[in-house]
């Protein structure tokens, strides 16, 4: 019964679509551990604080990209955004997000742009991971390789 | 100018992350657009694949979906309904606003899931002059017990009357309504 349910979804389906949004947080809470263990400033967006995003920092791109990263005298430094997936249709749809972030990069004057990613479905490349890489320059990022983030510019005159 | 491979090879053997950006912003300039889309999938390939692991394996265990939890606000909803024989508009409201955490029984009982039950406290809500419920709303009655301000037992109690709207819809071949 329960490898039937498995086949339908059921109670397992269930239990994984309950929890999505925990297992989504896995890749921000490893980039927020990453963050308060070197003294990044940092500030981790949510639906409560965008008009905080928008008035300090002038980010309207709405939603606010996932962690806005800040120095001492509370310039806008990085833009850094979060997305698992494990099909490649919704890594294709979620690529899309990272050019609407670029766009917004662009317009706040060439502020980097970075990607952290998790799951299989980035692993198709053609519409997938090439265009995040496009868009973010290259500064693509996974949760195991995190440390080797704190190498590339700006992060390291931030630390 | 030159090939996609040499292009790509630089890349991939930058040897800081800076360089690797500073040559991966080189590419639009060193290019045709027709060349790009393949020069990206092809870093992407080489650089970035080998780090992605799925998350499936992943299957966080939170309290508020295991049975303690659940058994615990069942128990205060038979307590509070005198094992749901009182389920009249004053005692549902009377329940859920001395304990929020009663609402995850009742409304699991109208079969709704969290989205569809603050749907349906729409509905209703509109004809009866009251504030629906919002999704996160019936969520933190039910996981922390956050105290119901704007919920009325006329909402709930006609909740399973909009639920069998469902039984209404035209049937579809290959679909159970």
């Amino acid at each position: 019964m329960f490898l039937h349910q498995r086949h339908y979804g059921g109670a397992f389906r269930q239990l994984l679509d309950a929890t999505s949004e925990l297992r989504g947080g896995m890749i921000e809470d490893a980039v927020e551990a990453l963050f308060s263990d070197h003294g990044i400033r940092y500030i981790r967006t949510g639906s409560h604080n965008q008009a905080e995003i928008a008035a300090r920092f002038e980010v309207t791109v709405q939603p606010a990209p996932d962690f806005v990263v800040f120095d001492g005298a509370d310039n806008l430094r990085v833009l850094l955004e979060c997305k698992g997936a494990n099909d490649g249709g919704t890594a294709r749809d979620k690529a899309l997000r990272f050019e609407r972030l670029q766009d917004e990069s662009v317009r706040l004057g060439g502020i980097p742009l970075v990607a952290v990613l998790g799951g299989l479905g980035w692993t198709r490349v053609n519409d997938t991971l090439g265009p995040v890489v496009r868009d973010c320059d290259g500064r693509v990022f996974s949760v195991s390789n995190l440390q080797e983030m704190l190498t590339v510019a700006p992060f390291a005159s931030l630390l | 100018m030159p090939s996609i491979a040499e292009t790509v090879w630089r890349i991939v053997d930058a040897p800081t992350w800076d360089q690797r950006v500073a040559r991966v912003r080189q590419i639009p300039a060193m290019h045709g657009t027709s060349e790009h889309s393949g020069i990206y999938a092809e870093i992407a390939r080489q650089l970035y694949v080998a780090h992605l692991a799925p998350d499936y394996a992943y299957v966080p265990v939170e309290d508020f979906y295991e049975l303690p939890h659940f058994s615990q606000a069942y128990q205060r909803a038979v307590e509070a309904t005198a094992g749901f024989a009182r389920v009249s508009v004053a005692d549902l409201e009377a329940a859920i606003v001395a304990e929020p955490t009663v609402l995850l029984p009742l409304r699991v009982i109208t079969g709704l899931l969290k989205n569809e039950f603050a749907g349906a406290t729409k509905l209703v809500g509109e004809g009866l002059g009251l504030r629906p419920l919002s999704a996160s709303k019936v969520d933190s009655m039910e996981r922390s017990g956050t105290p119901a301000v704007c919920v009325s037992g006329d909402s709930l109690r006609d909740v399973p009357a909009s639920a069998s709207l469902r039984w209404g819809f035209p049937a579809v071949a290959g679909c159970d309504v």
